[in-house]
């Protein structure tokens, strides 16, 4: 099985489809035609530092920090039960955590413009209980509800994943040498969850942070995000080279949060699922 | 405590499922508006299925996928066998240039394919939109064939050629029966990723060629739509329906010294494989 | 061994990345031998092994198979076959499939095929096993498969690549006598390859000791046991006491403080040479009839014999392995006696 040449093709197919779009962003972010051709400029990064535009940034980041915490704080209990022996068809329970991530991505954030409409489901409940009505469709906390229910599962899988794996002679070597339930979650279970929790910090944070989509549907027209920056430049400003440096800013936000990570993957051992 | 941890779990369970539940009642309400129950009807599947726009996104949406996933796969198989065989540094090169789209924010991946086909001058439309799917398809068709073969054994090969089998003729009878779990997980997840895709195809297609997720997208941007609700109850049926296929498959290949907890560890990897990919 | 010779290995060369694997090796072998090729990881006898099975191309060399050079002929095109490291079957073919793979390739009926397949389940003692998948099989099973589905294309040599180094130490004194009745029975040459010198000294008619690349000695197990022509050699078949000494003329060495008659000549005046003794050929004697003396500093029962340690028995920190049936008080002064035929000299700078 020597043979390499037949993953040749593939290599071509990269350079044309991968790697040559990349250099055209780079290329579009630092430079500008004009009447004499093309020049080189810092323009459009240097637009960037609007204020209008930072706003947008921070924004962005914020609503995919308090995303991930969302998830987090929920995911991590859940996927801890069931990891334990609360239930015994585990794999059902598994199947039916997968299940909703399976359905269509724009249907399931459209489900929620459903269920929060004024005169919705969710409404007409709270009024039958006579509790006040929630109304924050088009709101950031919609985007950030948004933003949980699609990536929630994300959070578990991995963790569940990692703590399933556990080795259940671990906990009862802790209970063996004298500790009670809450000593064994600290000391044991919780350290050995981490590789787990930063795969799925990752997992929400990636996507949440680079979404234009839900924040298209459950936003509002007007509610920006740097995934709605973007797409505004080359769909409807055709500032391609502005959109081009804010795509660069994305990456490198990116790039600089998976650094993080892997950093911290690293020395708590690693073994998540990426 | 084992009734509160249930407890929760069914909790979280609402919170999931809820949104799909009301979609599917609703589909079947005869009011238009939300609020209330107008009494069962079939009328809002009939009309989607007499909607020529959304008709004709799912003609393209199945053409693309199917189009674009047996291309990827063909592709990935051949691609998957040469980075294996590469040496190091080679390899490395390789695999890291794959992982691009993977890790690349999907908008990014969107545009920088929208740049380059239009520095081609190459129209967006049917043709713009299956290079795209083929090129965020190929990785991962490629991440589910190495694992098979590095788990193969290095020897199986050269054994068939020792007992007089051609290359192709090993290459048949030999890696691919032992490759093929991973093929056709690789398969399975590319015409999954493509039927859902749509950051990438909004920004690849054009001149009237759509797929569902961009169709939905628009037609949620203009408000509810009975339709959408008659439509997400048929998706969610076909992905039960798939899911339940792929599940039965998995535990088959799993069942010759396979723990259960590893095969619930596999569909896990399976989902969280497309995590970047929404 | 007079047969004519079946395949020559001529100035072959090979590395990988920069670094050499094979220096220049020159090997003839015979029909109907059985040979071993031996020596540590890393030595180049796997990849002496793969250039003849035809997996790998030699840089610098040729191959010749019948006198027809064979540098480039493909492995699904000579008349070899391999028993490869942990088998290598098919995992999605069952025993019968396996064994008959190579048989369907050449298009036999099907006939042809049941006969033959079933001749060798039975040759390996598998009779009933023919529809049972590979997966179920136990080590030593899954190594007969290997065997038979070598064999039963007639190979005109078949080469084993450490086949018996994944099973337990009891099913490997069984298979190696199989394995060489089968040799015998069918009168094909075997190609052998292995790191232990036990199996190599048991089965073979020729060893070939191999160490960086290069090969150290060809004979019979008997010449590399009795007269290793290097100290690599004599260390690694065997235990050895290797020791330093100095040729005076020939028949004449000193080394641990004494002169000692040997049976060895032609080296240059007072030229210092390594000096290899086994340690079951030194006899214990009591102290004053010792050519050499020494105290016992431990003692160990090894089942056939007892393993002691003699040190002391020169001014420096020289040790020397014994062998004995008699035991010897640890801390008792006992006196060593080795017969001149059992003082092996070997030239210097050869050592590993």
């Amino acid at each position: 099985m020597k043979r390499q040449w037949i993953a040749y093709p593939y290599a071509v197919w990269m350079v044309i489809f991968i790697v040559v779009p990349l250099f055209l962003i780079l290329f579009f972010s630092v430079t500008e035609t004009t009447s004499e051709g093309i020049s080189f400029t810092t323009r459009h990064f240097q637009k960037f530092l609007d204020p209008i535009y930072i706003d947008v940034l921070v924004r962005s980041v914020l609503l995919a920090l308090y995303s991930t915490i969302i998830c987090l704080l929920l995911g991590y209990p859940f996927a801890l039960v069931l990891a334990g022996k609360s239930f015994k068809r585990k794999n059902v329970i598994v199947m039916l955590t997968v299940i909703p991530m399976w359905m269509n991505f724009l249907l399931r954030t459209y489900s929620w413009m459903t269920l929060l409409e004024r005169n919705g489901p969710l409404n007409s409940i709270l009024s039958a209980l006579s509790l006040p009505n929630l109304n924050i469709l088009y709101t950031e906390s919609a985007v950030v509800l948004g933003m949980v229910y699609n990536f929630l599962p994300f959070m578990i899988l991995p963790i569940y994943s990692v703590v399933s794996r556990l080795d259940d002679s671990l906990v009862e070597a802790a209970q063996d040498l004298g500790s009670n339930e809450l000593t064994v979650f600290k000391r044991v279970i919780l350290p050995l969850s981490l590789p787990g929790v930063l795969s799925g910090i990752t997992m929400v944070f990636m996507p949440a942070v680079t979404t234009f989509v839900i924040s298209r549907l459950l936003g509002g027209a007007q509610f920006m995000l740097i995934g709605n920056l973007i797409e505004r430049q080359f769909l409807s400003s055709g500032d391609w080279g502005f959109g081009s440096a804010l795509s660069i800013i994305l990456m490198l936000i990116i790039l600089l949060s998976m650094g993080v990570m892997s950093k911290y993957e690293r020395e708590y051992g690693g073994g998540g699922l990426l | 405590m084992r009734f509160l941890k249930r407890s929760y779990v069914y909790l979280i369970f609402t919170f999931l499922y809820a949104p799909i539940v009301i979609l599917v009642i609703y589909s079947f309400n005869d009011s238009r508006s939300r609020g209330a129950w107008g009494g069962f009807t079939l009328r809002w599947y009939v009309e989607l299925f007499q909607d020529r726009q959304i008709m004709n996104a799912l003609y393209y949406t199945v053409a693309i996928a199917i189009l674009a996933s047996l291309i990827a796969t063909l592709v990935g198989i051949a691609a998957s066998i040469g980075i294996f065989n590469m040496k190091r540094v080679k390899r490395d090169i390789m695999v890291n240039v794959n992982y691009l789209p993977i890790l690349n924010p999907d908008i990014v991946t969107g545009i920088a394919l929208m740049l380059l086909f239009a520095s081609i001058k190459l129209p967006l439309g049917f043709i713009s939109l299956l290079l795209a799917h083929i090129t965020f398809n190929i990785p991962y068709v490629i991440l589910s064939i190495m694992p098979k073969l590095k788990q193969m054994n290095k020897h199986l090969y050269e054994a068939a050629l020792d007992l007089g089998a051609t290359p192709f003729y090993a290459f048949k009878k030999v890696i691919m029966p032992e490759i093929m779990p991973g093929v056709i997980t690789g398969f399975l997840l590319a015409l999954t990723l493509s039927l859902d895709d749509f950051v990438i195809s909004f920004f690849t297609t054009g001149n009237g060629v759509t797929n569902l997720s961009i169709t939905i997208e628009s037609m949620a941007r203009r408000g509810i739509s009975p339709k959408l609700n008659a439509l997400s109850t048929l998706m969610f049926l076909a992905v039960l329906l798939l899911l339940i296929i792929v599940n039965i498959r998995t535990s088959k290949d799993g069942n010759e010294g396979r723990s259960k907890n590893e095969n619930i560890r596999q569909s896990s990897v399976f989902v969280s494989n497309s995590s970047h990919h929404i | 061994m007079t047969n004519e010779p079946i395949l020559k290995l001529d100035n072959i060369s090979k590395s990988f990345d920069g670094t050499s694997a094979l220096r220049s090796i020159n090997l003839t072998i015979r029909k109907n031998e059985f040979v071993t090729l031996l020596g540590p990881s890393g030595c180049g006898k796997t990849t002496t092994l793969r250039i003849i099975g035809g997996f790998e191309e030699a840089d610098q060399g040729d191959l010749f198979f019948e006198d027809k050079n064979i540098n480039h002929l493909p492995a699904y095109k000579r008349k070899v076959n391999t028993v490869f490291q942990r088998y290598a079957l098919f995992p999605h073919m069952d025993v019968f499939d396996n064994i008959a793979f190579g048989l369907k390739i050449k298009k036999l009926s099907k006939l042809a095929i049941e006969e033959k397949v079933m001749y060798m389940l039975k040759l390996v003692d598998l009779e009933t096993f023919g529809k049972r998948s590979v997966k179920t099989l136990s080590g030593g099973q899954q190594q007969r498969v290997a065997i038979a589905r070598a064999l039963v294309n007639e190979p005109e040599i078949l080469l084993l690549d450490e086949p018996l180094g994944a099973l337990d130490l009891k099913l490997r004194k069984g298979m190696q006598l199989e394995l060489k009745n089968i040799q015998q029975k069918l009168g094909i040459t075997f190609v052998y390859v292995t790191h232990d010198q036990e199996e190599a000294l048991t089965m073979s008619d020729t060893i070939v000791v191999m160490n960086k690349g290069l090969i150290q000695q060809i004979g019979t197990p008997q010449d590399i046991y009795n007269e290793p022509e290097n100290a690599f050699v004599a260390n690694f078949i065997g235990e050895s006491n290797i020791v330093d000494g100095i040729m005076h003329n020939d028949y004449k060495v000193t080394f641990l403080g004494r002169l000692f008659d040997c049976v060895d000549k032609g080296f240059t005046e007072n030229e210092s040479v390594d000096v290899v003794i086994r340690p079951e050929d030194i006899k214990i004697t009591k102290a004053e009839d010792g050519m050499i003396r020494g105290r016992v500093k431990s003692t160990t029962f090894k089942g056939v014999h007892y393993e002691m340690m003699i040190e002391g028995v020169v001014a420096g920190d020289a040790e020397m392995m014994v062998h004995s049936t008699l035991m010897a008080e640890k801390g008792a002064i006992v006196g060593l006696g080795i017969d001149p035929f059992n003082i092996h000299i070997m030239k210097k700078g050869l050592v590993e």
